[in-house]
């Protein structure tokens, strides 16, 4: 896949627990762990809505896209 | 209607299927121990009939109707209860897909690849048994035909159900036949529900796997 999920690195600045922010976003801990993994086909707006004001970043910061080799 | 009555009601289908098939040999059995197995009619239409007046002219008695019967042709007779009774199995094998394909739906499984491969089974049964039908009535009206002289009472002739040489001066007798346009409209519109629950499937995968 050549979007790349950076949401990991993003939580680590903030210093913020993958059950933490599932709670804060409203989804569960499942989904955010196939989201933080890229094993999800789509996000919502609304789901990146609240990712971004939660971890206060821009999706920029979260998804990063790399060309395939 | 519930799971439960859904498979109750396709259970009672497959009971008047079995019946039918039970119905199709006590028939030829009680044909075969009086003697006329060998017999075969055949539903036909004549130009030329009979008008009766009934009441004060108020309707019409019509003998236009009626079957016309060769013997000696017990292959034929025994060919004949051979496609019944796979017709029979055929619409048993319908009716067991569409139980298994209502009592998912009726549980809550809707877009899967058993409701898919149902509905697909289903169309492949119904256009196998609209070819037997055609099959069966083809076989059934060539083996007349051959069996019948060329003329009937010397003023008559009998015809398939397809000519297109009839002599329009001619007292005809044709075999009738209807061809099965609902079980084939059924199986089309059974390869179409497949192909809509295929859609149906692949946006409910999309969907599932959105965050």
């Amino acid at each position: 896949m050549a979007i790349i999920t950076n949401l990991d690195v993003v939580m680590a600045q903030r210093k913020v627990s993958l059950k933490e922010l599932a709670e804060r976003v409203g989804i569960s801990a499942t989904n955010l762990s196939l989201l933080k993994t890229g094993k999800v086909n789509g996000v919502r707006y609304r789901t990146l809505n609240a990712i971004c004001r939660e971890l206060d970043c821009q999706p920029g910061d979260i998804f990063e896209y790399r060309p395939d080799d | 209607m519930s799971a439960i009555w859904t498979k109750r009601f396709v259970n009672f289908l497959l009971v008047i299927v079995a019946l039918a098939a039970v119905g199709a040999l006590v028939q030829a059995w009680s044909a075969y121990s009086e003697g006329k197995f060998h017999m075969v009619s055949y539903p036909a239409e004549s130009d030329r009939y009979q008008v009766y007046p009934i009441g004060n002219w108020d309707a019409f008695w019509q003998a236009k109707e009626g079957s016309v019967r060769v013997d000696d042709h017990a292959w034929l007779r025994a060919a004949r209860l051979a496609g019944e009774l796979i017709a029979i199995g055929l619409l048993a094998a319908i009716f067991w897909q569409l139980r298994g394909f209502l009592g998912r739906v009726a549980g809550g499984d809707v877009f899967s690849d058993a409701n898919i491969l149902a509905l697909r089974r289903i169309g492949k049964l119904l256009v196998s048994g609209s070819v037997l039908g055609i099959s069966i009535a083809v076989m059934t009206q060539f083996a007349i035909l051959e069996a019948l002289p060329e003329t009937l009472d010397g003023d008559r002739i009998i015809l398939p159900s397809i000519s297109f040489g009839s002599d329009p001066e001619m007292p005809n007798i044709r075999m009738q036949y209807t061809p099965p346009i609902l079980p084939m409209l059924m199986a089309m519109i059974a390869f179409i529900t497949a192909g809509a629950f295929k859609s149906g499937q692949q946006y409910r995968e999309d969907s599932e796997s959105v965050v």
